[in-house]
């Protein structure tokens, strides 16, 4: 498969020791072409944070067999930005707001990129290594339009 | 012959002979009425006591049915759980949410317990245990029955929650779509003994109880009283996984204790109309007839309890099926035959 | 008069705390009566940080936190984080350990469709299989506490095999529970398969069809009930799985009920693979030789193993130090309760806690 895909994304896709690089602008059509191609379980999307990069892992199987590939994008730490998958899987929404959440990586194109696993109010992104381990933050549990819209 | 219990108190009296000098010390009217007092707190007393007990037994017969031991550690098999309940409830703190309508929220407890306690009276116990024998007495039951949705339905409204008026409306629903079949139900009694009296419909069951007559009626006054208990299977008012605790859900406290009280008491009552109606009441032979009004009433009892352990619940909407699309028509069908049969005869 | 006939739509906050979400899961519903109209999940009150925690210890101190993610049946997570370190470190694992692990992992599989179906049952309001299911776990429970002294967090299996043998007695133990346990999912199911309110409840209820679990990522019993065949253990057997005569239960119902079928043949299924592992246990090492300081090579892996509520994945980057560079945990129960939406079209109040229940979601591995 891999081979195959080199082939048909001569320009998007590399094949650098073992991991398959795809262009951070061509992973929609990457994605879509493996869909379409036996590859239709996309089992995660990984975000990591890297000294003077960021990668964005997709891991990507089958359900029908044991192939699975792992295609890595990578993004500059500055601008941390890539296009959605969500019009080619339904399940990458709460991945990619994972994503976000955790990286600050911003998905164009999603349906509604906000937090997942954090509150609203939370600052900064967590897993990044830059991230302060002994701050303190206060939490408050507000709806999006920072009104209670809903009182038990 | 059936006494009611105010003949009774008197004959005992009577024979005890301190009837003739409470005569002679209090006026007539008076003394009436002191008797009668008298009466109802006994029956009251022992209606508490027996509910008390009753949550005692739904513990013990759940937790056999799901093998376990249910309360063992008050007294003998937890024989004084109830009463270590009642005081916990009593001294518990009472909590008032402060978006609540007030009188309402006060009232509703009430308004769910006394007509509970009203229906008690009507329940013919043995020969000579009849509170009141009313002349229409099954038509007044059935309308003070369903009081107590009232009260379920102030409460869910008071409590300014929004699982809780859910519960309401389901309750609502609920409520028109089987006590129409329930009542209908209870007619094809009402055409065999020909009275509404309820010690009336135990004496013509003198020969074969009306479960054999009319086992189609006793099916679906049973759903119905089943329904209208809130129980497994059909507790939607108060269905846990779905509405938290539904119209009892900010109450606290003796407030609480109240709606608990009421339902185990309706539990009881229940139990003893099925009886009065379809098992023949206080009939049978050998034993005295308040104690074979206790054995009949307790298995209906053991058998609402056995099927609140191994049934799930139903969704409401297909209650309101059941309730229009069978229970409705089934009970008009019961009413036609038996009807036609009577007039045949 | 136009007002009053104007559908107002009540907003309501299922959870977080709430006995139906299993745990903290919040839903905010938008309600037309008893129709939910709108469904947003909202996760996230039970996030620890692993991920981050887990930067900041080496390789066997991370252990212990994945039996912190889904409490109910953290062996199997144990043994995909173990398999996954292994792969980095190029680890052959003696035989006895992964029969071993293969037999804990799927006795852990039961007891977690056994809290499942308890709970299940609870959310339909049957209350009797609560109590029996309870019976059975707790003597895995016992079994586990015999072999690894814990009842809940095990960290049974370690990096190159297992923490203990098994003592003496537990076979026999072991032998007396798998004798009975057929016995006892009859008697689960002589309560729920053929009861009338039960079928009523349950079927129809939730479709998730063939085509949306593909699209949602869905594994597990859901998946497997919506008739897609994917079962990790058999389509890239991992550990010793390939030695084992066991059988995948597919159903094309796509609703809760055929979740419930799935379930319970999966505990089935797994009472023969822990029989079969029980007869053919060889003898020998249960660790294998494993450098004292566990410093993988720099390398990525992604180790998959199957859970008892789907695909569990475990993306580990290597840096070469004695501290992983980064681990990502693919939680099953994420993927599967993010299709809740799409189960729930227009659901009734009761439907969506029968579905919600049947996606067997545990909030643990869900915020990390």
């Amino acid at each position: 498969m891999i081979e195959k895909l080199t082939e048909k994304f001569p320009d998007a896709v590399t094949e650098e020791d073992g991991l398959i690089v795809v262009e951070p602008e061509r992973i929609v059509d990457v994605c879509s072409y493996l869909r379409n191609n036996g590859f239709d379980f996309l089992e995660a999307i990984s975000g990591v944070d890297y000294e003077d990069r960021m990668e964005v892992i997709y891991n990507i199987a089958s359900y029908t067999s044991s192939e699975r590939l792992m295609l890595t994008v990578r993004i500059p730490k500055e601008n941390p930005v890539l296009p959605s998958v969500t019009g080619v899987w339904k399940g990458a929404n709460w991945h990619e707001r994972e994503a976000y959440d955790m990286f600050g990586i911003k998905f164009r194109g999603h349906p509604k990129l906000s937090r997942i696993l954090l509150p609203d109010s939370w600052e900064g992104h967590p897993l990044l290594k830059s991230y302060p381990l002994n701050k303190e933050q206060e939490v408050k549990l507000e709806d999006e339009t920072g009104e209670l819209i809903c009182q038990i | 012959m059936t006494r009611t219990m105010y003949d009774s108190l008197v004959g005992i009296l009577e024979h005890l002979g301190v009837y003739q000098t409470f005569q002679v010390l209090i006026p007539e009217p008076l003394l009436r009425i002191l008797l009668i007092f008298l009466i109802a707190g006994l029956v009251a007393t022992a209606g508490s006591l027996i509910l008390a007990y009753l949550t005692w037994l739904e513990r013990k017969v759940l937790s056999d049915i799901q093998q376990r031991c249910g309360p063992m550690r008050t007294g003998y098999h937890g024989l004084l759980q109830p009463i270590a309940d009642g005081i916990k409830l009593l001294v518990k703190e009472d909590i008032h949410p402060k978006a609540i309508d007030r009188w309402v929220f006060l009232l509703a407890p009430i308004v769910m317990f006394v007509p509970v306690v009203v229906i008690l009276a009507l329940v013919p116990f043995g020969r000579t245990l009849v509170m009141t024998d009313l002349k229409v007495g099954l038509v007044f039951l059935l309308a003070v029955s369903s009081l107590p949705t009232l009260g379920i339905m102030m409460a869910s409204w008071a409590q300014n929650n929004k699982y809780a008026v859910l519960a309401g409306l389901r309750r609502a629903a609920e409520i028109i779509s089987y006590e129409v079949s329930m009542v209908l139900a209870a007619v094809g009694v009402v055409l065999i003994a020909g009275t509404f009296s309820l010690p009336g419909i135990v004496e013509a069951q003198r020969g074969l109880p009306y479960i054999i007559l009319q086992p189609l009626g006793f099916v679906i006054f049973f759903i119905g009283i089943l329904a209208d208990l809130g129980r497994i299977p059909f507790d939607f008012p108060e269905s846990e996984s779905e509405l938290v605790a539904g119209y009892n859900l900010e109450y606290s406290g003796m407030k609480f204790s109240f709606f608990f009280l009421a339902e185990y008491l309706e539990l009881f009552v229940a139990a003893g109309i099925i009886t009065t109606l379809y098992l023949g009441g206080w009939n049978g032979p050998l034993l005295p007839s308040w104690l074979w009004f206790g054995i009949k009433t307790f298995a209906v009892i053991w058998v609402i309890m056995w099927i609140r352990a191994t049934l799930p619940r139903f969704r409401i909407d297909q209650l309101l099926d059941i309730g229009w699309k069978w229970l409705l028509p089934l009970a008009l069908l019961n009413i036609a035959i038996t009807g036609g049969v009577l007039a045949v005869i | 008069m136009s007002d009053i006939r104007k559908v107002v739509e009540i907003p309501i906050n299922m959870g977080p705390a709430h006995p139906a979400t299993h745990g903290v899961l919040r839903l905010k519903l938008k309600l037309d009566g008893e129709i939910v109209k709108e469904i947003t999940p909202v996760i996230g009150y039970l996030h620890r940080g692993i991920e981050k925690i887990a930067e900041t210890k080496t390789y066997p101190q991370f252990i212990p936190y994945t039996d912190r993610l889904d409490y109910v049946g953290s062996m199997i997570y144990n043994h995909g984080y173990v398999k996954g370190v292994e792969e980095l470190l190029g680890i052959e694992v003696p035989e006895r350990a992964e029969y071993l692990r293969v037999m804990m992992a799927e006795l852990s599989r039961i007891a977690s469709h056994l809290i499942w179906l308890s709970a299940w049952g609870l959310d339909l309001g049957a209350m009797a299989p609560f109590f029996y299911c309870f019976r059975e776990r707790e003597e895995i429970l016992n079994l586990f506490e015999m072999i690894c002294g814990a009842r809940i967090t095990f960290s049974y299996m370690r990096i190159g095999g297992v923490s203990k043998d098994m003592p003496e007695g537990f076979a026999e133990r072991l032998q007396r529970f798998l004798d009975i346990f057929p016995e006892k999912i009859d008697e689960y199911e002589a309560l729920l398969t053929e009861n009338e309110i039960f079928l009523a409840r349950t079927v129809g209820i939730g479709r998730l069809s063939r085509e949306e679990a593909i699209d949602y990522g869905v594994t597990g019993p859901v998946a497997r009930a919506s008739g897609l065949n994917y079962d990790i253990r058999k389509i890239e057997p991992y550990s010793v799985y390939d030695r084992f005569d066991f059988r995948i239960p597919v159903e094309n119902g796509c609703d809760v009920y055929s979740r419930y079928l799935v379930r319970m043949e999966e505990m089935r299924q797994s009472t023969r693979i822990v029989q079969q592992a029980l007869d053919g246990i060889p003898e020998g090492d249960i660790m294998a030789k494993v450098p004292k300081k566990i410093k993988p090579p720099a390398g990525v892996v992604y180790s998959r193993v199957e859970g008892s509520k789907g695909e569990v994945g475990y993306l580990i980057i290597s840096d070469g130090s004695d501290k992983p560079y980064r681990i990502k945990i693919r939680s099953p129960a994420y993927s599967n309760l993010s299709a809740l939406p799409a189960m729930c079209k227009d659901a009734k109040i009761a439907d969506l806690v029968a579905t919600v229940g049947s996606i067997d979601i545990c909030l643990g591995e869900m915020d990390r």
